[in-house]
């Protein structure tokens, strides 16, 4: 028997669509709501902790890209 | 990250190399932690080649295609009860090394560029693009087909005819 190819667009397509569609807003919100925290003085730490994550995870998924835009990233507490 | 994978590896025509380079400037564009296969349909699509006159026949030019995967996120997102976040709000100083996105990588596995052998190197350079974009249309499922699902594009007939080429 050929295994049924299911159609890209119905209910269950649509769910894993919107899955993907999600996370990638979530993304893109993410790098936007950092980078607008720390050009605000926000810390790596606080950042992180209104995140919910570690300040290494943090610094490890932004640092560059923030550096790389030359905002001057808070040292103390950073 | 920057290094072509695996299935692009040597032997690479020149017109196949600017595609994906301008592959990895879109989404680096669109701020995308991947790149994808929707943006290097996006690339074809703004091509005047054999791959984007095909693509531009269907209705499929670069803002068709834009236009079709702007619907496809929408609806998506629209799926799970989400309305779109406004352009201004997502706004970030992009990552300038995107990695490959597991679309993009079936695409070129799928684009299966050695089927075309019988013909001469400079024929096989001239299709390499048409080839690529078979293999982004040959995924039955994901963001592009949906994409063209929606924009109502016949895309097995779509296949049919690049394979005539």
């Amino acid at each position: 028997m050929t295994p049924r190819i299911p159609e890209p667009i119905g209910a269950e397509a649509d769910d894993l669509a919107a899955v993907v569609a999600l996370r990638e807003l979530a993304d893109r919100l993410e790098d936007a709501a950092v980078e607008r925290a720390m050009r605000a003085g926000w810390s790596w730490t606080q950042v992180a902790e209104a995140l919910g994550v570690t300040r290494q995870a943090v610094h490890k998924k932004h640092h560059r890209r923030l550096e790389a835009a030359g905002i001057e990233l808070r040292r103390r507490n950073a | 990250m920057r290094e072509v994978p695996e299935p692009l590896d040597g032997g690479v025509g020149v017109s196949l190399k600017r595609i994906v380079q301008r592959a990895i400037d879109e989404a680096v564009r669109r701020g995308a932690p991947n790149v994808e296969a929707e943006h290097l349909l996006l690339v074809i699509s703004a091509g005047d080649d054999a791959a984007g006159r095909a693509l531009a026949e269907v209705g499929l030019d670069h803002a068709g295609v834009e236009a079709a995967l702007r619907e496809e996120r929408e609806r998506a997102l629209a799926a799970a009860g989400v309305e779109p976040v406004a352009e201004e709000r997502l706004r970030s100083t992009r990552r300038s090394r995107p990695g490959w996105g597991a679309s993009f990588r079936e695409a070129m596995l799928r684009a299966d560029f050695r089927t075309r052998r019988d013909r001469s190197r400079d024929e096989r350079e001239r299709l390499a693009v048409a080839s690529a974009l078979l293999g982004i249309l040959r995924a039955d499922l994901g963001t592009v087909p949906r994409a063209l699902a929606y924009a109502g594009v016949d895309r097995r007939a779509l296949i049919n005819r690049l394979e005539q080429l």
